[in-house]
């Protein structure tokens, strides 16, 4: 047997009711819809989805911040409902999108970044502020910055805060949503080498949520494509990137624009139909967008992604469904 | 053949207490009929005042001073003349159309109020042109949507009205300033076809705005690269990407993840140091404390080299071996 996951979810749902309209009845938003995934020690695990599709919310739950509405985080085979937010705060930790609304702007720098030593009351206040900053020093920031306040800074400069905190508690797991998507390139690839470099440093294990494919595919060793709430394909790095089975993956990356000037901007051949999370599609969710959609997509839910040995939750690649390979790859 | 939109030595200032803020340091750039440029930089690096600058929609704070600006036979310098062809025959859309568009309005109401400003028509023509417009850009049942607030509409939507709303007088010219930002990867591509499509069979010259230079990469005719308010290096996308002669120009292409190219898990390219201030005298070449190549003399004014259409400020380049930087 292999070594067990660090972190898994367990049929992990989040609904949330939703006002519609002042008279009217409020519907459910079905935001992850029966999610099951393992996070293996040392790996980093890329979540890429569109708007809406879940990962958000997703990492709320992995953090214990969001209590599921079915289902289970578990954290090294515990669940973490149980841990008590304090304990779990200690080995999982966040890294947020903005940097300039997730760092409370009338503390220093230094505040900010030893906090969480003082609120599990570790080691002395010396010792506190060594460690916190030993860690500034670590992710690039200046001594000088110590007593500064958050609006003094860049945005990479924030980020570096934001990241600073978070390891500051030594945490195995990183939680990290969107780090890199405020920021102009110049100053993404430099937050992207830190964290890469900072892994291999900590032995951390990574969650890099993102919409941006060609920076999980930088950075990710396998990968959890989200639509509407569900995992729709889950591979290696290369598996995703170089043979990609959804047809709603193969869409998403033929629209990343890379640098390719003489490629143009690429005809995504998907329905016009917007994805409504509020109605979804009967049947496989992203059917009435799927160029290859065919019998049973309209009826029959796709077979759920194996968190074990992956795959995509699509009936052409399932035996049961497949159609003839003629039809299918016609 | 004239260009449809002149700009030269285009200078945007902001006086503060103290100090002066140089945030468009002497732009010039033109646009021909039916091309594409795109002005593309990091943050702070002045490509939207320089757009504002176009339109006379500068903050107040702000003065402008230009050598010469003009658009067709308009003198873009005359404020009563911008007014005649600000959305008119030079429109506009912007990144998020939801603060761009009116929320407490109707997007009908919002899609005909310039149109019978600048025409005259009667209303219903207007809602005609209107219906007209949104099925140009692919909006099903357009006589529906016309009584439908912004809020009804996802953000896909939203953008497709923003620029049927630009359309509505035949414009020229549309300034797009990073009008897919905000969208998901799936819809900006879908977003950036129609703009295509509509330029193709309408005519229309776009001047956009963006950070990205995947997608600049391929929409291009031509490529602005600003640095810090000023234009660092023009040229074609092929020149641009193949054979960038600007050595910020190269170290942005470098920053950015190129699957397929770069190697996955290996260290990406960085520019150290931050953008210098610009308060103040901004002497010299503007990237030199971040450059590589920087030299001593790179503290005196820039020099502005050429090879045809390929244009950049730098003292390096001009001596470069044509091989050397050919395109992988």
């Amino acid at each position: 047997m292999s070594q067990p996951p660090i972190l898994e979810t367990l049929g992990l749902h989040r609904r949330f009711r939703v006002s519609q309209g002042m008279f009217k009845p409020k519907a459910t938003l079905n935001a992850v819809n029966g999610v099951d995934l393992r996070v293996m020690r040392g790996e980093t695990l890329g979540i890429v989805g569109e708007s809406g599709c879940g990962k958000s919310t997703l990492a709320q739950m992995l953090l214990n911040l969001l209590p599921p509405s079915e289902g289970h985080v578990l954290f090294d085979g515990h669940p973490a409902a149980d841990a008590g937010r304090a304990a779990f705060a200690r080995r999982v930790q966040p890294i947020f999108q903005d940097p300039f609304s997730s760092l409370n702007p009338r503390k220093t720098i230094l505040d900010i970044v030893s906090m969480p030593l003082r609120v599990h009351r570790i080691g002395t206040a010396a010792e506190q502020e060594r460690t916190a900053r030993r860690l500034m020093e670590r992710v690039g920031l200046p001594a000088r910055f110590a007593s500064r306040y958050p609006k003094e800074l860049s945005g990479g400069q924030r980020q570096r805060v934001a990241i600073a905190r978070a390891l500051v508690m030594q945490p195995e797991v990183v939680i990290c949503d969107e780090p890199t998507s405020a920021l102009d390139a110049s100053v993404q690839s430099q937050i992207l080498n830190l964290l890469m470099e900072l892994k291999a440093d900590f032995n951390l294990t990574y969650v890099f949520i993102s919409h941006n494919l060609s920076v999980v595919e930088h950075i990710a060793d396998r990968v959890a494509v989200m639509y509407l709430g569900r995992v729709v394909e889950l591979t290696g790095v290369d598996g995703i990137f170089d043979a990609p089975q959804h047809p709603y993956t193969k869409a998403l990356l033929e629209s990343v624009l890379t640098v390719a000037p003489d490629d143009g901007v690429p005809d995504l051949a998907l329905g016009a139909g917007f994805p409504d999370p509020l109605h979804p599609a009967p049947g496989c969710p992203f059917h009435p967008r799927c160029p290859r959609a065919y019998g049973p997509c309209d009826s029959v839910v796709p077979r759920p992604v194996s968190p074990v040995t992956g795959g995509a939750a699509c009936h052409l690649t399932d035996p049961e469904y497949a159609p003839d390979k003629e039809r299918a790859f016609a | 053949m004239e260009p449809l939109l002149q700009v030269r030595d285009l200078k945007v200032d902001f006086k503060l207490r103290t100090n002066t803020l140089h945030a468009v340091r002497g732009m010039s750039f033109e646009v021909r009929e039916g091309e594409t440029l795109c002005i593309v930089g990091e943050s702070g690096c002045g490509k939207s005042m320089t757009s504002l600058a176009l339109m006379d929609l500068l903050p107040r704070a702000a003065t402008r001073s230009v050598g010469a600006m003009r658009f067709g036979e308009v003198d873009l310098t005359d404020r009563r003349a911008v007014r005649r062809v600000r959305g008119n025959e030079m429109a506009m859309i912007f990144q998020e159309p939801m603060t761009a568009l009116n929320p407490a309005f109707p997007i009908g109401d919002q899609m005909t109020e310039a149109y019978i400003h600048h025409t005259g028509a009667t209303g219903s023509a207007a809602r005609a042109r209107a219906v007209e417009m949104l099925n140009e850009v692919g909006i099903a049942s357009p006589e529906k949507r016309l009584g439908q607030y912004p809020h009804q509409l996802s953000g896909g939507l939203r953008q497709r009205v923003m620029i049927a709303m630009a359309l509505m007088t035949s414009p020229k010219l549309l300034i797009a300033d990073e009008p897919t930002t905000a969208l998901d990867v799936t819809i900006q591509a879908q977003i950036l076809r129609l703009l295509r499509d509509l330029q193709q069979r309408l005519g229309i010259a776009i001047v956009f705005i963006t950070h990205d230079l995947g997608l600049v990469s391929r929409i291009a005719d031509r490529i602005v690269v600003m640095y810090a308010g000023a234009r660092v290096e023009e040229g074609s996308a092929a020149e641009i990407f193949g054979a960038p002669r600007h050595p910020y120009t190269q170290a942005l292409i470098d920053c950015i993840p190129q699957p397929g190219k770069s190697e996955r898990g290996a260290p990406l390219g960085t520019i150290p140091g931050v953008v210098p201030s610009l308060m103040g005298d901004v002497r010299g070449c503007a990237f030199r404390s971040r450059c590589p190549v920087a030299q001593p003399i790179c503290a005196d004014a820039v020099p502005l080299r050429a090879e045809g259409g390929h244009v950049w400020a730098c003292i390096h380049g001009a001596e470069k071996d044509e091989t050397e930087r050919a395109p992988a």
